[in-house]
């Protein structure tokens, strides 16, 4: 081969091997400004914070911020392969199911004391429990994020179609009430099929969705997804006759009284264009339907029950990894995050609950009065956590996927018997998956693990 | 050997040498590694692996997720390869022929195979939406009623063959058009010389002849169909898709052990068994062809 040709080869070649080295690599940033990444699974809150970025910005000219939102799942895997890598974010936003991996392996970094009293001076009392970690060398559970937003699902129910029904355009309260209304209100086409349905459930689409929609009927019906034993473990405790109460609910539903189908429209799609009548869900709808559709005449509620009205109350927090290169800065910038602008923009434009004590929400309520669902709690009114357990994700997506393969069995509904004995063999599953963990409890469940009643006064501002 | 041929020998071994060296190090020691960690129990956060020897895999046996997600994936692979490579091939024998207008047919084949996979799913997950999607409004003119696509536990998998086949059909048209160029055009003339119909001609001439196309696209798509994961991801996250495991495939259990569950050892062994049906599938597929070849 001719010398000049060897030549050009070893350009491409060594050209190549280069482009290997920086593959993947961010370009390098000039030296003077610090940069504080943040990541988050929930895309519709980057307008806020993209606000929130300029702001800080130019206040601290030194300092870039790079804020990263990503799919929830791509998020929660990201974070996965970074952080034990060190080569996570500065801080990051996550729920209290997700971090006690991380806070339990060391990776996550306590607050410091002024953020600390910030947090115990400014956040109602329920999210704060319910955010309580134990890492290495905590002689006692404590705080390790500052808390983002709270949130409790609601029910949304349509006014108008209520009327058409000649039903009082007001929230059920039961669950026979429930389906009363939707009964009355389900329209079907010259074939059957439901063109309207009278509620929509959660029966596909992902399974740890579904998994909490189901928590959500199961605290209705008196029940637990886990229990506490007397020595400390955990157990299934849904196979119980309020675990059968709730799967029946789902069948009854599709089967018995075809208020709801497979093949139905479902979700915020269906209600917001006048197919279907009640669904739950967080309050982020509630800007949306305004926006989308101002003629619809709907309404939000606690939820209703059987035995207890309830539903599922979750958090997310800002955190700071212990291989954040400026921990005090990363907390500089949490706290300027929670300045009064943002939460309420947060609040205000997003639906996402600051659990605050310190900053007045009238002004957003007179706005969206939808909102105080999820804050005017009536009397004994349930509340579903998810368990603080490092696989608690992997329990509630498999029995998810198992209980969505339920709702597709007709011959269950009405058949209490069998509906027993398939929750007993999902047990079976949950249970191995606590033996494994090694937290499976011995005897019988002494308390529920993840049922609390809901606090009387949030202690927030908005009356 | 003259210098010059040595001195050749020696540029290219020493080029080969480092692109062999980049791929042992992003390809291999990985596969070492999966295979290595699939004998302890890692939950991806903790430095701690406790050493459990076969534990990983005895469990597989009787995972009840895993053999649903294997059957799947088994469906989908036969259906999806058997069908591309018959309409595929069926293409590139009709674009054999002169007409006006071949390329642009051949264009319109291929131009499925160029487009990204994540707004391809996206489109036709549109396309297959029960409500308002265009192929039940389509159906819908000829009196067909409309069906639930994804939703449809009889129907969701296929939804997804469908849309893998239309991706796939192109470029395997374009290998088949490559091998059917390459068969004599004599053969044929003596074949017809000799008064052989199309279908004989095609039976004995056409498909022995092109045998190592054949077989290179048998291996290649089975291996693709076994690793399928974006268009099922996809087109099955959201409140609008099958209910259960009906879609779940061997890929996408794999992904939820490792990420979502921080089983990342537990997910090795089912890498690696994936490894293992693919590498027996492809050298059942070698020998079967191999030995028609010869």
């Amino acid at each position: 081969m001719k010398r000049s040709k060897k030549i050009l080869v070893m350009i491409l070649v060594m050209t190549v091997f280069a482009s290997f080295l920086h593959a993947g690599g961010a370009a390098e940033k000039p030296k003077q400004k610090q940069t504080i990444q943040v990541w988050l699974g929930w895309p519709g809150l980057l307008e806020v914070f993209k606000k929130a970025k300029a702001d800080f910005e130019k206040e601290n000219p030194n300092v870039e911020l790079e804020i990263t939102a990503m799919n929830l799942r791509d998020f929660e895997q990201k974070l996965a392969v970074s952080l034990p890598a060190g080569t996570g974010p500065d801080i990051f936003i996550t729920s209290e199911y997700i971090v006690p991996l991380y806070i339990s392996a060391g990776l996550v970094s306590p607050p410091p004391e002024k953020v600390a009293q910030f947090i115990d001076k400014n956040f109602d009392a329920l999210v704060k429990s319910v955010n309580r970690f134990s890492g290495p060398g905590d002689s006692k559970p404590r705080i390790y994020g500052v808390p983002h937003i709270g949130i409790a699902r609601v029910q949304y129910f349509n006014k108008d179609m209520m009327k058409e029904a000649g039903l009082e355009p007001k929230a059920p309260e039961t669950w026979d009430q429930l389906f009363d209304a939707a009964r009355k209100i389900v329209k079907y086409d010259k074939d059957g099929n439901i063109t309207r349905s009278g509620m929509s459930l959660r029966i596909f689409g992902g399974g740890s969705g579904i998994g909490e929609k189901f928590m959500i009927k199961l605290v209705q019906a008196g029940g637990s997804f886990l229990g506490r034993t007397a020595d400390g473990g955990w157990k299934a405790a849904y196979n119980s006759e309020a675990g059968v109460d709730t799967l029946s609910y789902y069948l009854d539903a599709l089967y018995t009284y075809k208020i709801d189908s497979f093949e139905a429209k479902k979700d915020t799609d269906a209600f917001v264009n006048g197919l279907t009548a009640f669904y739950d869900r967080e309050l982020f709808p509630v800007p949306i339907i305004h926006k989308t559709s101002p003629n619809l005449s709907f309404g939000t509620a606690p939820m209703p029950g059987k035995v207890h009205r309830g539903t599922v109350y979750s958090t997310e927090s800002y955190f700071v990894p212990k291989s954040a290169k400026n921990k005090d800065l990363a907390w500089d910038v949490v706290l300027f995050f929670q300045r009064e602008p943002y939460v309420k923009a947060f609040f205000k434009d997003q639906g996402w609950i600051p659990p605050r004590t310190d900053i007045d929400f009238s002004d957003i309520f007179k706005i969206y009065p939808e909102y105080r669902a999820a804050f005017d709690f009536p009397a004994g009114y349930r509340l579903w956590l998810y368990p603080p357990l490092a696989q608690g994700d992997e329990i509630i997506t498999k029995f998810a996927n198992k209980i969505a393969e339920a709702f597709k069995n007709s011959a269950l509904a009405g058949n209490r018997a069998a509906i027993r004995a398939l929750l007993d063999k999902l047990a079976e599953e949950t249970n191995g998956i606590l033996k494994e963990a090694g937290i499976l409890g011995q005897g019988p469940i002494v308390a529920p693990g993840d049922v609390i009643e809901a606090p009387k006064d949030m202690g927030y501002q908005y009356k | 050997m003259t210098k010059s041929k040595s001195a050749q020998l020696r540029f290219v071994y020493l080029w080969m040498g480092i692109i062999l060296a980049f791929y042992i190090v992003l390809r291999f020691i990985p596969i070492f590694n999966s295979f290595r960690l699939s004998f302890f129990k890692w939950d991806l956060i903790n430095p701690v692996k406790p050493f459990i020897g076969l534990d990983n895999y005895r469990r597989l046996a009787g995972d009840e997720d895993f053999i649903v997600a294997f059957r799947n994936t088994l469906i989908f692979s036969v259906f999806l390869v058997s069908l591309s490579l018959v309409l595929s091939l069926a293409f590139a024998l009709t674009l054999q022929k002169k007409f006006r207008g071949k390329g642009i047919f051949e264009t319109l084949y291929f131009l499925p195979y160029v487009i990204a996979v994540v707004p391809a799913a996206l489109s036709w997950k549109f396309i297959y939406d029960p409500t308002n999607g265009a192929l039940n409004h389509i159906l819908g003119l000829v009196g067909v009623p409309k069906q639930a696509w994804l939703i449809n536990d009889r129907l969701a998998l296929g939804s997804i063959i469908a849309m893998s086949i239309w991706q796939r059909v192109g470029y395997n048209m374009v290998i088949f058009t490559v091998g059917l160029g390459e068969i004599p055009a004599d053969y044929y003339e003596a074949a017809r010389v000799d008064g052989a119909g199309v279908l004989r001609i095609f039976r004995k001439i056409t498909l022995p002849l092109l045998t190592p196309v054949t077989l290179y696209l048998l291996i290649m798509n089975t291996i693709e169909a076994f690793n399928i994961f974006t268009p099922v991801y996809v087109m099955t996250t959201g409140t609008q898709s099958a209910p259960g495991s009906v879609t779940k495939v061997l890929v996408m259990e794999i992904y939820q052990n490792a990420f979502r569950f921080f089983k990342m050892g537990y997910a090795s062994a089912q890498s690696v068994c994936l490894f293992a049906i693919v590498l027996v599938v492809s050298l059942l597929q070698f020998s079967t062809f191999g030995r028609r070849e010869r």
